[in-house]
């Protein structure tokens, strides 16, 4: 029914919950930036609704292409 | 002598029928007690023989659950007097009561072929009715009772003023005492009084059918009782899961079909083609953002077509005994030799309310029409239920992989044509024509074709938001925007949510009511000072303490708090569903409304308004929100 749905946003959030923390420990400059990339996972997850989703960590390296593809625009 | 079959009563082997003409008429007739027993051994038929209270006993063959792919004898009785001998059968192993759902009164009427919510004639309780979803119903007088507190509020238990006594939708009266009903009721001539649950336990019936106050209306409840075969009262107590369930056990009757709750059980999988399979519909995560020109398309009926086209049934999937299947991408097996229950029933509601939408602006049909759609709404949900008596989970997620399969194609073809799809959210999709190859209704017309369900063009936005939520991102269910025809539509905000104080809507609503001057893209902009000014005078208001104290009520349902043992307790005392109303005093503690002396907590309204102002649009374009 539908069960396992909300379980698998609940854990990309852990996943990037987990990263966002790591990054407040960061000693670096630029790590609101680092915590806006790792955000960006939270508007891919859409994405995997057609798809499927295996293994929370994929929206996060997703996220990771979409950035680096965007600055090489 | 016509009259409209609404209500019955069964007592010591005396049918009581309630019609309505010019008034109610009670009409008596004899009548057994009946039951049916699924034999689990021989020895039953001995038994039931040496009963002397039993008049009649029956053997009928009938399909047997899960599949309703093998007949059996089942005993059908006619009897007199208690029914405790059938518990002592089934304690005994020899036999199961079965098409004991919804209740007994209805098989007995069923017995008597009385259908509820149809005419009847009274001298010779023949049927003169047809089931044409346009019937004529003779006219109907009837009152609507509310309790209100002294913020006109629906009242609590405890803080109920007075009462609003609405006569036919048009005339109200507003009453201190519920004494003064009677008098009304007498002078109105009124036939059917709806209560809610505070007042109904002070009404007494006296020549009139008393009913707890539907969902639907009263023509809506005669459409329920029609469509379930429950009498006016049992549809009005009962969940519309309850109603749908009911549909489904008629249409089981007459297929021969047993009633029994039986366990379907889903077939074993793999953990990796469970995490396929076990889905939701398909939801986006909107950007939170301002979009202009903005189209909704939905589906219509869009769960139970997909049942319907493709017979999702619990009898029809995963079935061993099938010749002609298909399986599905998720590996359930659908079986089409026969039509399945659930889509047979559902089909029957979509062809019915369609029949009926070009009527809907008409108070009779808009009624009979949301009835349905309340029905059609909890089908899907119902499939699902394991408990259900005609649920299974297998056909629950063919279902919503169907309805995913849909909105992707829905998506692509969008894409493909130019439309860029913001949002869509099970059976709804918002795009947004960047270079469109063709126009809205041709794009619509081309995904009917392709899904074979109809999509229409719902709505037409000028302007639409996506509001951040608490965790600043979007939702697919919360929007609002302009409509082209200068209408707001608002959906998911605190603006329009049950449990958020007034306030909070009264500061929203006044921002939204200042932008809904604006058609285009500079004029949105051009007001947002406009609406975030409107929107922070609330907030000096609030400072000043020039609220009103209406304004900062809280109502919460008591079944929501929470399910403690001392809620549990209130709830037996005071009644299920009760709600309560408290104001946030100035030391920070809710303080029921009956006990408020007048100093609210500034700086908890003051925080809600300011948590709530993320909602707002001057927010997102200043993209300040932060969760971290």
């Amino acid at each position: 029914m539908g069960r396992t749905t909300p379980s698998t946003r609940m854990a990309v959030e852990e996943e990037i919950n987990k990263l966002l923390k790591i990054a407040n420990y960061m000693d670096y400059e630029d790590k609101d930036k680092v915590k806006e990339i790792i955000k960006e996972a939270y508007s891919l997850i859409s994405y995997y609704q057609f798809e499927g989703l295996y293994d929370p960590l994929e929206p996060i390296i997703l996220g990771l292409i979409v950035y680096l593809a965007k600055r090489c625009k | 002598m016509e009259g409209l079959f609404l209500d019955a009563r069964y007592d010591k082997g005396v049918l009581t029928l309630y019609f309505l003409s010019n008034k109610i008429e009670e009409i008596n007739v004899k009548a057994h007690r009946i039951a049916y027993i699924e034999p689990t051994s021989i020895e039953l038929y001995n038994v039931l023989n040496k009963l002397s209270f039993i008049y009649e006993i029956m053997e009928e063959e009938w399909f047997l659950p899960p599949y309703y792919d093998f007949k059996r004898p089942i005993i059908k009785i006619k009897y007199l007097g208690s029914s405790k001998f059938i518990k002592k059968i089934e304690e005994n192993g020899l036999g199961v009561h079965v098409n004991n759902f919804p209740d007994e009164i209805n098989l007995i009427l069923r017995e008597k072929s009385l259908h509820p919510g149809y005419l009847y004639d009274m001298n010779t309780l023949e049927m003169r009715d047809s089931d044409d979803p346009l019937y004529k119903l003779p006219e109907i007088r009837y009152a609507y009772v509310t309790s209100l507190n002294k913020y006109g509020k629906e009242a609590s238990w405890y803080d109920i003023k007075y009462y609003k006594v609405s006569i036919n939708n048009k005339d109200d009266f507003v009453i201190k005492n519920i004494e003064e009903l009677y008098d009304i009721i007498k002078e109105n001539e009124i036939s059917i009084v709806m209560a809610d649950v505070n007042s109904l336990n002070e009404i007494k019936s006296q020549g009139f059918i008393l009913i707890q106050k539907p969902l639907v209306g009263i023509y809506g409840l005669i459409e329920w009782s029609r469509i379930s075969g429950l009498t006016l009262r049992q549809a009005s107590n009962s969940s519309i899961g309850k109603i749908l369930t009911s549909a489904e056990a008629l249409e089981a009757i007459k297929r021969h079909y047993e009633i029994k709750k039986v366990k379907r059980v889903e077939p074993w999988r793999k953990l990796g083609d469970m995490k396929d399979a076990d889905r939701a519909g398909a939801t986006f995560i909107p950007k939170p953002g301002v979009y202009f020109n903005v189209y909704q398309l939905d589906f219509s009926s869009l769960y139970p077509n997909i049942i319907v086209l493709n017979n999702l049934s619990a009898e029809t999937v995963n079935k061993n005994n099938c010749i002609k299947y298909e399986t599905n991408a998720i590996g359930h097996k659908v079986c089409f030799d026969k039509e399945g229950l659930v889509p047979s029933v559902l089909k029957r509601l979509i062809d019915r309310r369609e029949k009926i939408r070009p009527y809907k602006k008409d108070l009779i049909f808009k009624e009979r029409f949301d009835a349905i759609k309340w029905i059609l709404v909890t089908g899907f949900g119902y499939l699902g239920y394991r408990n259900s008596l005609f649920g299974s989970v297998s056909a629950y997620e063919s279902v919503t992989y169907i309805a995913r399969e849909i909105m992707k194609k829905s998506y692509e073809i969008s894409n493909k044509n130019g439309y860029k799809v913001i949002n869509y959210i099970i059976d709804s999709l918002f795009l947004i024509p960047e270079n469109p190859k063709i126009d809205i209704e041709e794009l619509s017309e081309t995904i009917s074709k392709e899904v074979n369900i109809k999509l229409r063009v719902e709505d037409k936005f000028l302007w639409l938001v996506f509001p951040y939520t608490e965790r600043c991102l979007g939702s697919a269910g919360r929007y609002y925007g302009l409509r082209d025809d200068g209408t707001l539509k608002i959906k998911g905000i605190n603006a329009v949510r049950k449990n958020v104080p007034d306030i909070i809507k009264y500061a929203e609503t006044n921002a939204l009511n200042v932008l809904k001057k604006a058609s285009n893209k500079e004029e949105f902009y051009n007001l947002l000072i406009k609406a975030k000014e409107s929107y922070d005078n609330v907030k000096k208001e609030l400072i000043n303490g020039d609220v009103k104290e209406d304004l900062l009520v809280i109502s919460k349902s008591i079944n929501k708090i929470g399910n403690t043992q001392q809620v549990r307790a209130s709830r037996i005392l005071y009644g299920l569903g009760d709600s309560i109303s408290y104001i946030i005093n100035s030391d920070g503690n809710p303080i029921p409304v009956e006990f408020y002396e007048g100093n609210y907590s500034k700086e908890y309204y003051l925080k809600y308004l300011e948590r709530s102002e993320i909602e707002m649009p001057w927010y997102i374009i200043n993209k300040n929100c932060n969760t971290s």
